[in-house]
């Protein structure tokens, strides 16, 4: 049954790499278009990555160590964004906009709708969600006690978290950041719902191959599959070789 | 001088209850009890690592109760070591110091000299054995001078002649530094080896605390008595001034005490087994002979039939001196300071 589903893969991983020949790919690949999806992913998808980090560090460290209260409720709400439809995700977030509390967030300047920073938004909350799993599950793997005894020997809580946690998750924190950035690379179901399928302004990479497959430009959409297939392995292999350990939706 | 006073503390769904101590400066203190007991919590809530629900922790006067684990700076040394693994073993030593580095690197020399781990700065702790690990942990509690060494189970999972040789690791650093320590444990034998100062802790509690001679030598409650390894724990008759009945046996018991029933223990290695020919024991039956570690466990009743027994114990060359065996006829002979009234 493995071998069976093992082979079902790499078919069809073989059929993406094979289905254009090297100069057709290379041909897609330098339109000003595609670097530009390129480039776009890039950014907003580093920028979601250090801030799920930032959000992650602690929120992880807190669920791994503390008694928090409502802890059940909490960790349903963190995985939540992770099970949910992808387009659910875009539709509410859209909603929001449609309550009080979104009216506000205009009036503030911050519509978010159809923007850059909407895709950071929407690539955010699931990319954070899955960064505070993978952080956890690093955190988790560190035995308290190391604090404890740093704490006997006068280091303060930070001293401790920075000194015995930090250099001990290390591997485990960088895992999770690159498995963490690959899964904001590869959103598209919040970003076409919340930040629309604009060429030239949200065309992150999914949103170009689909606009490429729409309209029926295979070539195009095959070249910028190719790239996500290179960056969703190279991430898979990093996670793995960093000791990564965790969920992996 | 480390004084705990009633000291109250919960870890999930056990309880330590009003746990009282206090050990003098210089002083080593055993805990000893069973697994569950409650050693571990103890320790970790005099090191400020369990909240306390009630109660004191002091240190020379000091009121560290609410103070944090930094605050307090115990020396510190779990049952698994916890080594940082991440550091060598020098790293690991000098974790502690807040002193400019020629110090720090002098104040390591002197305690890896002490331990005798000079040879294993550069190593790691996973290439390390359970000796060597437990030395480097006691390095790095000693390192920053604390008040109080605190050793919860120090010597578990060591083989036996490790063990041996880090009970002379233990008796070295208390004696050359004369560091405070008290140390929690479940065998006895560990705690008789080191200790000046003996509690037994039982369910949350600690049953007895006290000098030695006085929780071993003279302990005033039952559970104690048995934690101390006093195998016969039976009720007696008195008989009159000097003499008691034990087990259907008479034996000459310490003037003073008033006739009637009364609770008593005795050690079976204070029952002396002699032979069937010495005018000064009792006539007993051996009813039961069992091996217990290096000596013969002896049961003995006044005849055959009797329901109470007394146990004592001999080593083998004595028992095969006596020709001890089941059923044989032996007498029993007991030091009137010997049987300890509860």
């Amino acid at each position: 049954m493995l071998a069976t589903f093992a082979t079902m893969v790499a078919i069809l991983v073989g059929s993406d790499l094979l289905y254009l020949s090297p100069a057709v790919l290379w041909q897609e690949l330098i339109r000003a278009e595609t670097l530009f999806a390129i480039r776009l992913s890039l950014i907003t998808a580093t920028i979601t990555t250090v801030l799920a980090m930032g959000i992650g560090v602690p929120a992880a460290y807190a669920l791994s160590r503390f008694k928090v209260p409502c802890a059940g409720l909490i960790d349903t709400l963190i995985d939540l964004p992770i099970v949910l439809p992808p387009l659910l995700i875009g539709f509410s977030l859209l909603i929001v906009y449609q309550t009080a509390f979104g009216h506000l967030l205009v009036a503030g300047g911050l519509d978010l709708r159809y923007s850059v920073p909407g895709i950071v938004l929407a690539q955010f909350l699931v990319a954070a969600a899955f960064a505070i799993r993978t952080l956890k599950a690093a955190f988790d793997s560190i035995d308290p006690r190391l604090e404890q005894v740093a704490r006997t020997l006068g280091a303060s809580p930070g001293r401790s978290f920075r000194c015995i946690v930090l250099p001990l998750a290390r591997r485990g924190m960088v895992a999770g950041a690159v498995m963490t950035w690959a899964r904001a690379i590869g959103e598209f179901g919040p970003i076409l719902v919340f930040c629309g399928a604009t060429r030239w302004h949200t065309e992150v990479l999914p949103i170009a191959i689909w606009l490429d497959f729409s309209i029926g430009r295979i070539e195009a959409a095959m070249a910028l599959a190719v790239i996500m297939l290179a960056i969703s392995t190279a991430s898979l292999v990093a996670f793995k070789r960093l000791g990564g350990k965790g969920y992996l939706w | 001088m480390i004084r705990v006073s009633e000291l109250s503390a919960t870890a999930g769904a056990f309880r330590l209850r009003k746990m009282s101590l206090e050990l003098p400066s210089g002083g080593y203190g055993a805990i000893v009890g069973p697994t569950g007991a409650g050693k571990t919590v103890l320790i970790e809530a005099i090191a400020g690592l369990q909240p306390v629900d009630s109660g004191s922790v002091e240190v020379d006067g000091r009121d560290l109760t609410r103070a944090a684990p930094e605050v307090r700076r115990f020396g510190y040394v779990p049952q698994d070591r916890a080594l940082f693994p991440h550091m060598s073993v020098a790293q690991n030593i000098v974790f502690g110091l807040d002193r400019s580095p020629p110090d720090k690197w002098e104040r390591m020399s002197d305690l890896v000299q002490l331990l005798g781990i000079g040879h294993l700065s550069e190593r790691r702790p996973r290439t390390l054995s359970g000796g060597e690990a437990q030395r480097v942990a006691l390095a790095r509690a000693l390192a920053p001078d604390p008040p109080a060494l605190l050793l919860d189970e120090p010597l578990t999972g060591l083989d036996h002649d490790t063990r041996r040789e880090m009970v002379g690791v233990l008796e070295l650093i208390h004696q050359s530094t004369g560091a405070t320590v008290l140390h929690v444990t479940h065998d006895l034998d560990e705690a008789l080896a080191l200790a000046d100062h003996l509690g037994v802790i039982r369910g949350g509690q600690v049953l007895e605390w006290g000098s030695i001679d006085a929780v071993f030598g003279h302990p005033r409650d039952e559970r104690v008595a048995r934690s101390v390894g006093m195998d016969n724990l039976l009720d007696v008759q008195i008989l009159g001034p000097g003499r008691m009945r034990v087990a259907g046996l008479e034996f000459p018991c310490l003037e003073g005490l008033s006739s009637g029933s009364a609770r008593v223990a005795i050690r079976a290695g204070d029952v002396l087994i002699t032979s069937s020919g010495d005018e000064r024991g009792r006539p007993a039956t051996v009813s039961a002979m069992r091996r217990r570690s290096r000596d013969i466990l002896v049961r003995l009743s006044a005849h055959a039939d009797a329901e109470m027994a007394l146990l004592a114990s001999c080593s083998p060359a004595r028992a095969r001196q006596l020709g001890l065996r089941v059923g044989g006829e032996v007498r029993v002979l007991i030091e009137p300071e010997r049987i300890h009234l509860l």
